[in-house]
């Protein structure tokens, strides 16, 4: 389902009403549930195109299940392995190209937040003793829930667990309702209206008769904005239906365009992603790299080599084609460098000589400037391959770095506190009202293309 | 459950509220007015002869008078002003929704989606009037005819079901809808006026937009090209099938047609390579329109007080002067006297 369309609108409404029509947790747990398998079901037209689907999910039952047992680490490690071949077949990697392929009429919506969601849950039981099992009903719940299905967050089972368990006592104030349904209103029109004129304005410069490299640059940071609007727009909308559903999910942007270093912008952008691989690829990496290496600056290029490795599996996990493969290069080297240069500061400033440079104006705009143009640079290759102007790069991303230098973007407000706990007044109603009105403008009108949730499609 | 109840209720009278004031707003920046003509477009919201057409044909069921529905290309559009019509025809409420780039498919669709917006018992006493001319029947799939169904589409009072486009609701209640829909027809018309993104399709590229700088010429001249020099062509079946198809919806739906062959300028006449495979069509399919009851065929090919070169400025577009003489061609041969 299209979240502007009148049958996600028509299934978000029924689902909160049903949900908050008896307070029992079993009550709500099957309204959630059924509203996930209602959302999934749109997805196809016939119910053999979800058993690709289905395979996958019954393979990461099963690995959960093995994990739960305890085996030796080849045991598991090949269990992880078969995952991830059925996962880069299904996704078509074109390094796959040369085997069979998938046949087209497969639906595979969600597939790769699913795939951590797996991955997770088989790493922590295999971790953990004691934890209660889960069972086939929870892990649909949580694999499959409508809320987080096609482009996350990626919430943590515990807390999601532990949230379902509760579902029985949640109850919605003024103020929750408004600000749930705010922050939908806030997510539809980023998605609908601030992403679409970003696309828009992205050809346009694109094809504008200005230098190579100025136009180069400014579309690459329109692009980034593009992403962002279209991005965090869609998590707005399922965090605030979350919201009036007793489900606290995590927070996935969290002004990331203030960030002064690319670790830190990865802190704040895609947060769930990037903690994602925190614990479980680039903390284990460093425990086993701190096995081999003994001395503080050999475990300095350990961590270097962590934030390569890591960010450049976190590239190469957004796209199934060469592109990704240097996406991911760019962000490891970049990460990389990023952690190299900290450490060499360190060693010649001391941490608070670099805080104080850092605090320093043209140095903390310098460095917000060029690290949003790294990461323009890095994401052109998302649309400059189709483009043909990938050779303007270099140029571009250094315009658009100085450019974001003299400009510094305004914040983007962190919305997660919006009325929370403040009295609703009649203006709070109007204004509401008046973004729902423009959000049905906009869906009344069919020749408004608004352009796919990009991150449906990783 | 409550808070949230009424906040949902908070929520629906705060769009209502926004949806009478931007409908108050519109009708102070564009005052409404009942639609006849589909050629003033940019006087409307709906800004292009194409969604004013699509609003004009929701809207129609709102009286119960009998109508004399007049349909076809762009021709039709200048040469049978509705006012001039309505004179001859005071008995009839008279609307012209022709339009440019149209051709028999085109009439079809129209001609059935009006069908499903009216209600049988106005559908009984109305006249449906369909001019044709050669041009008119260029098969689907040439570049320059528009996409009806996509304008259709985005007047919102249209929808696809199982691919094919109906009306969103029934006669009696469609043209309340389009009454409900103007404040999103106004915002509509507020991005696209002042963006200038909207795209006349037909007659009203030249009349409501102003053309650039030598575009009606290369128009123009594409047109000839197409249409006076293109002697290697001739006029395929597909389009007169397409018009046995439109007589049998009407006949069936109870309403009568007319199908009127519309004069042509002099010259045009002298030099269209057309013609001869456009007469031989006729011959062809005339008989077979004549079977049905409730369909007349009325020729004003070469009626002498139409052709003269001098009351059309193109192709065949008749100028403003010219068409009471059309009006009056057209009551000398159908209708009371």
């Amino acid at each position: 389902l299209d979240f502007l369309s009148l049958s996600f609108g028509g299934l978000s409404l029924a689902t909160v009403l049903l949900f908050h029509a008896a307070r029992d947790v079993r009550w709500r747990q099957a309204v959630v549930g059924l509203a996930s398998a209602l959302y999934l079901a749109s997805f196809v037209s016939a119910p053999e195109q979800l058993a690709a689907l289905g395979a996958f999910l019954a393979l990461g039952f099963g690995l959960v299940q093995l994990a739960r047992r305890k085996p030796g680490s080849l045991v598991f490690g090949a269990g992880v392995v078969l995952l991830l071949a059925c996962f880069a077949w299904l996704k078509r990697y074109s390094a796959l190209e040369a085997l069979p392929q998938p046949p087209p009429a497969w639906v595979t919506v969600g597939l790769s937040y699913i795939l951590f969601r797996v991955l997770q849950l088989a790493i922590d039981e295999l971790q953990n003793d004691g934890r209660a099992p889960v069972g086939p009903l929870g892990f649909l719940l949580f694999t499959c829930s409508f809320l987080t299905l096609v482009s996350g967050p990626i919430q943590r089972y515990d807390d999601h667990r532990a949230q379902l368990a509760k579902l029985g006592d949640f109850s919605l104030d003024a103020a929750g309702a408004y600000a749930g349904l705010s922050r939908m209103a806030n997510g539809l029109l980023k998605v609908a209206l601030v992403s679409t004129a970003l696309l828009k304005l992205h050809g346009w410069v694109l094809a504008a008769s200005a230098p190579a490299w100025a136009t180069f640059g400014a579309a690459a940071l329109i692009y980034l904005f593009f992403l962002y609007a279209n991005f965090s727009g869609s998590i707005d909308i399922v965090l605030g239906l979350g919201a009036l559903l007793g489900f606290a999910l995590p927070e996935n942007f969290l002004q990331p365009f203030r960030a002064g270093n690319l670790l830190e912008f990865w802190n704040h952008w895609h947060v769930t992603l990037s903690q994602w691989f925190k614990f479980y690829v680039f903390n284990p990496l460093l425990k086993l790299m701190g096995q081999w290496f003994k001395t503080p600056a050999a475990m300095v290029w350990a961590g270097v080599l962590g934030y390569v490795v890591t960010f450049f599996l976190m590239g190469l996990w957004h796209g199934t084609t060469f592109a990704f493969v240097l996406f991911g290069a760019l962000l490891g080297v970049g990460a990389g460098a990023t952690k190299l240069y900290e450490s060499v500061m360190i060693k010649r400033l001391g941490k608070k000589g670099l805080a104080a440079l850092r605090a320093r104006h043209l140095y903390a705009a310098a460095a917000n400037g060029f690290t949003l143009a790294y990461v323009a640079g890095a994401l052109s290759l998302w649309w400059a391959v189709r483009a043909g102007s990938l050779s303007r790069a270099p140029a571009g991303v250094l315009v658009a770095g100085i450019l974001m230098t003299l400009v510094r973007l305004p914040l983007t407000p962190n919305e997660r506190s919006e009325s929370k706990g403040l009295p609703i007044t009649l203006k709070h109603h109007l204004w509401l009202g008046a973004r729902a009105w423009l959000i049905a403008a906009i869906a009344f009108d069919s020749s408004f293309h608004v352009p796919e949730l990009l991150y449906r499609g990783f | 459950m409550k808070p949230l109840l009424r906040q949902l209720a908070a929520l629906a009278a705060a769009i209502a509220f926004w949806h009478i004031a931007v409908g108050a707003a519109s009708m102070a920046v564009v005052p409404p007015k009942r639609i006849f003509d589909s050629l003033p477009a940019s006087d409307t919201i709906y800004l292009t002869d194409a969604k004013l057409v699509a609003a004009a044909v929701a809207g129609m069921g709102a009286t119960a008078s009998p109508k004399l529905i007049l349909f076809g290309p762009s021709a039709s559009t200048s040469a049978f002003r509705p006012h001039e019509v309505h004179q001859r025809y005071p008995a009839y409420e008279v609307h012209q929704l022709s339009l440019g780039w149209h051709n028999v498919t085109h009439a079809k669709l129209e001609a059935r989606l009006m069908i499903e917006s009216l209600p049988p018992e106005v559908l009984a006493k109305s006249v449906f009037a369909l001019a044709v001319w050669y041009g008119g029947f260029v098969e689907n799939g040439q570049p320059h005819l528009f996409d009806m169904e996509s304008v259709f589409l985005q007047s919102g009072l249209f929808a696809r079901q199982g691919g094919v486009l109906h009306p969103i609701a029934s006669p009696s209640v469609l043209p309340v809808l389009l009454q409900l829909m103007r404040p999103f027809h106004f915002a509509q018309w507020l991005v696209e006026s002042r963006l200038g993104t909207y795209r006349p399709h037909g007659f009203d590229r030249f009349v409501n937009a102003p053309a650039k700088a030598g575009e009606k010429e290369a128009s123009m001249k594409v047109i000839e090209d197409e249409w006076l020099r293109r002697a290697d062509r001739t006029l395929a079946d597909q389009q007169f099938d397409e018009l046995l198809e439109v007589a049998k919806l009407i006949d069936k739906a109870g309403a009568r047609l007319l199908i009127v062959d519309l004069a042509l300028p002099r010259w045009h006449t002298e030099h269209a390579a057309y013609l001869p495979s456009y007469a031989a069509q006729k011959e062809k399919y005339w008989p077979q329109l004549k079977k049905y009851p409730r369909v007349e065929m009325i020729d004003l090919t070469g009626v002498e007080a139409l052709v003269d070169d001098e009351n059309y400025y193109d192709l065949n577009h008749v100028t403003l002067e010219g068409t009471a003489a059309w009006a009056d061609a057209l009551k000398a041969r159908w209708g009371p006297k």
